[in-house]
């Protein structure tokens, strides 16, 4: 769609359920990449497209829900949609905490499938968009010093610069300067920029 | 009235006449009576005397030239020394022995012979005399008058002493005792004369003519080393007479020496013995002289003794009490007196009665023995009859035993309980029995009566009987031949058990447990819900999503006609396989009451195999059959179990898909295990079983086969359960796997 061809992986230990989810995805111009077991899947290296998952829960040896864990500690983050003939409302509510985009029942409309998938793939694209953008910002709060980023902490809880400088024991004065600098390293206009950019970063809310 | 008396008189004389006339004559007619006057000078009471008398009488009654009759004459001459007396006695013996006259007088010792020549009457003195006398010794005078014989014995003074003195070695002083009579003086001058010869080796004191308390006192204080010699006592030295004997007697019982003397008649009176002169003897040899004179011999002037008459006698009393001891006595001893003990002197009476006490008491004890053994016989013979009588009459079962010609010989009470017929009903009509079989067991019954009894020596069979009041009644009938030790037929005995309870349980059970089946397999279906939509959704899954494809194929530019007749031959194999996870629900959902027959699993086997041979998964496989001879046999429903045979079979095909054509083999098995139970395997040559899958082989939807559904062994499973049965699989050591099942057998 954009740069590189969204891949889609389709894993499940029944060769006819395979072979059919492989053709279905492939009609819509899909490439697609199936495996009979989630050891086989794990062995494969991954491409650098947006792609997702489709997992079967109930296979022999390693099944779906176990493989959505190792992933998830990997930091392999594919939007995971999972398939299952007989799925309980628990192991549903298990996969969906850990992450996975939709759990569907057996059998499906090849419709609700492709439309799945094509949100997947849409937000995989768009993850993998914000996760460079994050990159980028990552770059910028690094070149911050010690103390501007120290500053920057308490600005963005909302603070005024002569609370901080009390904070911090230093001049009202002083905090203006390194606000300034900060605006400057991190491309802010605004406060409100500024809170918005912290909040991307994850940070601020685990200072609480 | 006179001359009648006289008449009865004459009459009666007559007749006693007559009667003397029929006596025989006998012996006494044809010998001469002979008449003998004995005259003894003393008492009659002296025991010589007796003895003489005796052996005298004894002879002459022996003998059958005469019959004698004798005329004893005591004359009592010492107590009565009285002339007038004497002549009185002579009156009288004139009186009484003129007439008839005397034949022969035997004079006992000198006075009797002088006597008679003094005071003799004439009638007396024609009569031929024999004088009698002990010893030569006391003959005394030459006789005056002759007389027709002297006999005489010995008094052996001598030999006595010389007897004794062996006996006492060590005897110094010889007491002679002799009395004060005119006899007891003649005796003590013969021993004074004979024991002339013994003085220079003992003295001798003579104790003679002594009043009796002297002599009896003299007896009881005499020497060491003493004996007396007794001769004879009539008179003491107070002139008073006494009976030799009872002198003896009395000296004996005081006397501190031992006693001997000459004559046999002191033996038992208190000497200790002697070479005695038996009197008796004596007697017998006078009575001898007296036959010979009558039958006119004249045997001599003097009878002189041969010895004869005397011998060595003792009393075994006092040779006891003065310590003699028998071996020490002269040959041919007689000792008399003496203390036989009871043993010795009853031996063969008490042997008799010992005896006839152990014969009796042996026969008492054997018919005690056999009573009893006869009585406990009857005893036991009655408890047994009354045993076996309880025991039948009270068993719970119907027993009855009829004889070879249909009769009941018995038949228990407890028949009335089961049949509501009495046993009286039963034995007077043998053939109710099988008027009471419920009319579909009648073959049964038939059958069982056909049957060869020697194959099959305890027969049990199943029946229906009808009671009075219409109701069913099982039984069990079992029966045997009765034969005695010869082997003769002697009926069948059969018992009938009421089972009626037990078959109503049974069919109960049975009914219990076809539900239970059916709950069971429907929980498991509900339990495997889950799975099953499962298995279901995989193919339903693929169809769609192989519709949806095909759809877009379809819709490019230019469709995808290829893609799409895949898509539409994957869309039928889904679809089929899809049917059958139903088709095989259905099956194991299905509630139809299994059949319960006999099936031989040999033929079952074949039959299978005939089914499947020329199926083409079985091409090219060598199939062997190793099936037991026994002919083993379950109870159950055979096309289920066909069923699970095909199973294995397919499976085992299946196995062996890729396994090369000649190493293909297939083998099935028949095995009785046990008396039980009967094991059927199915052996391959295939793969074998994945580790993963040998757990859950079972279970549903377990399965290794793209095309496969996982039903078939889960089915299996469940029809042997069903049978009673197990079923199991491993792999074989030399490759491939066997599956098995075992189940009950039919016996």
């Amino acid at each position: 769609m954009t740069e590189v061809n969204p891949v889609v992986y389709v894993v499940d230990d029944d060769p006819s359920v395979l072979k059919s989810l492989e053709r279905l995805l492939r009609s819509a111009e899909y490439s697609v990449r199936t495996f009979t077991s989630p050891i086989e899947f794990l062995d494969f290296q991954h491409l650098d497209a947006p792609s997702c998952l489709i997992l079967d829960v109930k296979m022999p040896g390693l099944d779906g829900l176990e493989l959505q864990d190792l992933l998830v500690k990997r930091k392999i983050t594919f939007p995971i949609i999972f398939i299952s003939g007989h799925g309980t409302v628990p192991m549903s509510v298990r996969a969906m905490k850990a992450g996975a985009v939709d759990f569907l029942q057996k059998p499906f409309m090849d419709g609700d499938l492709l439309d799945i998938v094509t949100c997947a793939i849409r937000a995989d694209s768009k993850g993998r968009q914000k996760q460079r953008e994050l990159g980028r910002l990552q770059l910028r709060i690094k070149a911050l010093t010690p103390r501007e980023d120290e500053v920057f902490r308490l600005v963005i809880t909302g603070m005024l610069n002569k609370q901080i400088a009390y904070v911090l024991g230093t001049s009202e004065k002083t905090i203006k300067v390194h606000r300034a600098r900060i605006m400057e390293k991190l491309g802010a206009e605004s406060l409100a920029d500024l809170v918005r950019l912290a909040e991307k970063l994850g940070i601020g809310s685990s200072a609480d | 009235m006179r001359s009648l008396r006289y008449t009865i008189k004459s009459i009666a004389i007559l007749i006693l006449g007559l009667f003397l006339l029929l006596i025989p004559r006998d012996a006494s007619a044809a010998v001469p009576t002979k008449r003998i006057l004995v005259l003894f000078p003393y008492e009659s009471n002296m025991p010589g005397f007796l003895n003489l008398d005796n052996g005298f009488r004894s002879v002459l009654s022996a003998s059958k030239d005469y019959q004698f009759e004798l005329y004893l004459e005591c004359m009592d001459l010492t107590r009565f020394p009285d002339e007038r007396y004497y002549e009185k006695l002579m009156d009288l013996y004139h009186e009484k022995y003129s007439n008839p006259k005397m034949d022969l007088i035997v004079a006992n010792l000198r006075p009797s012979l002088d006597f008679l020549e003094r005071y003799g009457p004439e009638s007396l003195r024609q009569v031929p005399v024999i004088l009698s006398e002990q010893d030569p010794r006391l003959l005394g005078a030459p006789l005056e008058v002759p007389v027709a014989a002297v006999v005489t014995d010995v008094l052996d003074v001598e030999g006595t002493l010389a007897l004794a003195m062996r006996l006492h070695p060590d005897v110094r002083n010889v007491f002679v005792v002799t009395g004060a009579s005119q006899f007891d003086r003649s005796l003590e001058g013969m021993a004074r004369e004979r024991f002339r010869n013994f003085e220079s080796r003992v003295e001798f004191h003579y104790l003679s003519g002594l009043p009796m308390e002297e002599l009896i006192q003299r007896a009881s204080q005499l020497p060491e080393h003493s004996l007396l010699f007794y001769m004879s006592v009539f008179k003491d030295g107070n002139g008073k007479a006494f009976k030799s004997p009872d002198v003896l007697a009395l000296i004996a019982e005081e006397a501190n020496a031992p006693i001997y003397s000459v004559a046999e008649s002191y033996i038992g009176s208190g000497i200790v013995g002697g070479h005695v002169l038996s009197h008796t003897a004596h007697g017998a040899r006078v009575a001898g002289v007296a036959l010979r004179i009558l039958r006119g011999e004249k045997p001599g002037h003097v009878e002189s003794s041969d010895g004869s008459g005397i011998q060595y006698v003792f009393d075994a009393r006092w040779l006891k009490r003065w310590g003699i001891s028998k071996e020490k006595l002269p040959p041919g001893s007689i000792v008399r007196y003496r203390e036989f003990s009871l043993w010795e002197t009853y031996r063969w009476q008490i042997l008799g009665i010992a005896a006839i006490l152990f014969i009796q008491a042996f026969l008492i004890s054997a018919l005690i023995v056999s009573l009893r053994k006869q009585r406990l016989a009857d005893r036991a013979l009655r408890e047994a009859e009354l045993k076996y009588r309880t025991v039948a009459d009270f068993t719970h079962d119907w027993e009855y035993w009829s004889a070879p010609d249909g009769r009941l010989l018995y038949n228990s009470p407890s028949c009335e309980r089961i049949t509501g017929y009495s046993s009286r009903h039963f034995m007077e009509d043998p053939s109710l029995f099988g008027r009471i079989l419920d009319p579909e067991d009648h073959a049964i019954w038939e059958e069982h009566v056909r049957a060869n009894p020697l194959e099959h020596p305890f027969r049990t069979i199943q029946l229906r009987i009808r009671t009075p009041d219409g109701s069913v009644r099982w039984i069990e009938h079992v029966c045997r031949l009765v034969t005695d030790e010869r082997g003769e037929f002697l009926g069948i005995r059969a018992s009938n058990r009421d089972i009626t309870d037990r078959k109503n349980a049974e069919l109960e059970a049975q009914q219990h447990r076809e539900a239970l089946a059916h709950v069971t397999r429907t929980v498991t279906i509900g339990e495997l819900a889950t799975s099953l939509a499962h298995e279901i959704n995989q193919p339903l899954t693929a169809i769609l999503c192989n519709a949806g494809a095909a759809q877009r194929f379809l819709s490019a530019n230019p469709p995808d006609l290829d893609e799409v007749r895949k898509i539409l031959s994957d869309i039928i194999q889904d679809d089929k396989r899809a049917s059958e996870v139903i088709q095989g629900i259905r099956n194991l959902v299905k509630k139809e009451p299994s059949r319960r027959e006999t099936v031989r699993l040999n033929e079952a086997v074949q039959e299978t195999l005939a089914l499947v041979r020329t199926a083409s998964p079985l091409e090219e496989t060598s199939l062997v059959t190793e099936l037991d001879s026994r002919q083993p046999a379950v109870l159950g429903d055979r096309i289920q179990l066909q069923q699970v045979l095909l199973n294995l079979v397919l499976n085992a095909a299946a196995a062996m898909k890729d396994t090369p054509q000649k190493s293909r083999q297939l083998v099935i098995t028949t095995v009785v295990q046990d008396s039980h139970s009967v094991m059927v395997s199915v052996r391959d040559s295939g793969t074998g079983i994945d580790k993963d899958f040998m757990d859950r082989l079972f279970e549903p939807f377990c399965t290794k086969k793209v095309d496969g559904l996982g039903m078939g062994l889960s089915i299996s499973r469940s029809i042997i359960k069903a049978h009673g049965g197990t079923i199991g699989a491993r792999n074989n050591p030399e490759g491939g796997a066997t599956f098995y099942f075992i189940l009950p057998m039919d016996i």
